[in-house]
């Protein structure tokens, strides 16, 4: 695969370092890829600014930071209004339906995934919204294997979170199915 | 269906992360911090690593307790380690002059963050670069310094930090930075038998024969360090010393130490001397950078060599002593060249451009840090200055 940047951006608390902390694990323990994961945070342990940037190539990565993502995963409307103008004219964008407000952008793809509301109604925790929105991130670029994933998430999440973890990720997987229509 | 794990031993972890895991295959076994952003990691990592290899870490009440106590474990025999950033390095450098005086072999590591003061403490920056080399009062000084750009580099490089500090028998740093301590990357830890690791040396003469500091042969490396309790007799103190370790005020001994101290760096820069050299063999320009500024640096290197333009690319990985002598033959060949660093100041181009005694034209590229450059700025200012305007 070429160079693909993915940036996870929300607040500090919503798991948004996990995801992508996974991702590059997957890709390179796993998958035998290169990656390199940076992130931004303020002082605040909670609730402040956050954003993780992944990139993942088949080729050494020389530059590590993100500058405009091919794929955008937004879970705040702070963040998306700040970080909408630097995504890839043709870039995916994955934001949290009950959180994000977007705006019409014709040439961009933004897929709605109500990800806190997910982990809620399905897991009962939203903690695991993380899940649901790399889930359904997954489902729809397929970067990188959903079974390499799940074994990623199963080995490094902390332990006795296994089967909610998974279970978020999976339900994020069926719920970019049914709202793209793709059984 | 999963493929085969790439590799045993690989881990996706931060740079941070990687320096404690090259602390512990050195053999570092004696670690005093004090919480600070960027470098809390570290701490963290060696807090939960050291009671599985048998290893002492202490949160100590400050800096400056953290680098005195470090001071002393090593003249108990111990690899020892402390971390910082700019604002606790600055409080940790009274403690280092006390270690360079008395030869000691440890390492402190700087991940360098925005400054000046606290600034902006969860972001990078590159201000260090004259801190850690001239922050200790009183000069006639023996840093060395060496600087990773990557998260393996982390690993390798603390290593090599402790080598050096054994051989030499002096703190030596590694200058790091807040990117490439929180950037995670792979990181393939070898075997311990791959490992080249550098023990204290011990003397071989009788406690009567044995000179503390080899005074009477300025320079002298790959000298021994007793422990205390070996029935060796172990002088050290603040105050300037003899070669028996004795406190003296004359200046014919004063000087002799001060010669020592600093000539046992510039009598070995050819073990000292190490760059990574990129397409310099027909470059018209070049660019320097060492940390994290040396990947963007790189990638603007690639863009201008695919549009046609020569450009060449050096990075300091042992930063101090400065290489001059490389940086002098890259400036005989290039007719300029672009220094991007995280300080608006110019630490680092001014350091080139003495390197490079005015055989090339030395443009600074700064940044007061928080963001690293990105690869479009590198290349725009190196077309800007290609161009004359």
């Amino acid at each position: 695969m070429a160079r693909t940047e993915i940036r996870f951006a929300g607040f500090g608390g919503q798991g948004l370092l996990l995801a992508g902390i996974m991702l590059g694990t997957a890709a390179t323990i796993l998958d035998c890829k290169n990656a390199a994961q940076t992130q931004s945070y303020g002082t605040e342990a909670r609730g402040g600014a956050s954003q993780c940037n992944v990139v993942i190539d088949d080729e050494p990565i020389t530059y590590v930071g993100v500058v405009n993502p091919d794929i955008f995963v937004c879970m705040s409307q702070e963040a998306y209004d700040k970080l909408i103008a630097d995504v890839q004219e043709k870039g995916l964008v994955f934001y949290d339906s009950d959180l994000v407000k977007i705006k019409e952008l014709p040439k961009t793809r933004q897929i709605p995934i109500p990800a806190t509301k997910t982990a809620i109604d399905s897991v009962g925790r939203k903690i695991v919204a993380n899940m649901v929105i790399l889930g359904s991130v997954i489902e729809s670029t397929r970067i990188l294997d959903a079974d390499l994933m799940k074994k990623c998430i199963q080995d490094n999440v902390p332990k006795g979170t296994e089967e909610i973890n998974l279970k978020a990720f999976d339900k994020g997987r069926e719920l970019y199915r049914e709202i793209t229509g793709k059984a | 269906m999963l493929k085969q794990e790439c590799s045993i031993n690989k881990y996706f972890v931060q740079g941070d992360e990687a320096i404690a895991e090259g602390a512990i295959a050195a053999g570092c076994r004696y670690f005093a911090g004090y919480p600070i952003t960027p470098a809390s990691e570290i701490s963290e990592t060696i807090a939960r690593r050291f009671p599985e290899v048998g290893g002492v870490a202490i949160q100590m009440e400050d800096e400056l307790a953290s680098i005195h106590s470090v001071g002393g474990a090593s003249v108990a025999g111990m690899k020892a380690m402390t971390v910082s950033s700019g604002p606790g390095i600055s409080l940790k450098l009274e403690g280092l002059g006390w270690g360079i005086k008395n030869e000691l072999p440890y390492v402190v590591v700087d991940v360098q963050r925005a400054g000046p003061s606290n600034g902006v403490a969860t972001r990078v920056g590159q201000g260090d670069l004259y801190t850690v080399k001239y922050g200790s009062a009183g000069g006639n000084n023996s840093i060395i310094a060496i600087s990773p750009m990557n998260v393996q580099e982390a690993f390798d490089l603390t290593i090599e930090c402790f080598n050096l500090s054994e051989i030499f028998r002096t703190p030596v740093f590694l200058l790091t930075d807040e990117t490439v301590g929180h950037t995670r990357e792979l990181l393939v830890i070898p075997d311990a038998r791959e490992l080249k690791i550098v023990p204290r040396r011990k003397p071989t003469v009788p406690p009567s024969e044995f000179l503390m500091y080899p005074l009477n042969t300025p320079g002298t490396i790959d000298y021994p360090y007793p422990n205390i309790g070996e029935g060796y007799g172990i002088c050290v103190s603040p105050y300037t010393h003899t070669a028996k370790g004795y406190a003296t005020t004359s200046e014919k001994d004063h000087d002799k130490m001060a010669t020592h101290l600093v000539r046992k760096v510039t009598d070995h820069l050819d073990r000292l001397t190490r760059v990574q050299e990129e397409m310099l063999d027909d470059a018209e320009y070049g660019i320097i950078a060492y940390g994290c500024e040396a990947r963007p640096a790189m990638e603007a290197m690639k863009k201008a060599r695919a549009e046609g333009i020569k450009v060449g690319f050096l990075r300091p990985i042992i930063i101090w002593p400065f290489p001059d002598e490389p940086i002098y033959r890259m400036a005989c060949k290039v007719k300029k060249i672009l220094v991007p660093e995280l300080n608006r100041d110019g630490q680092l181009s001014r350091e080139v451009q003495r390197a490079a005694k005015g055989q090339a034209e030395v443009y600074h590229l700064g940044s007061g840090g928080v963001e690293t450059h990105q690869p479009v700025h590198v290349y725009d200012e190196l077309m800007r200055i290609i161009k004359g305007k």
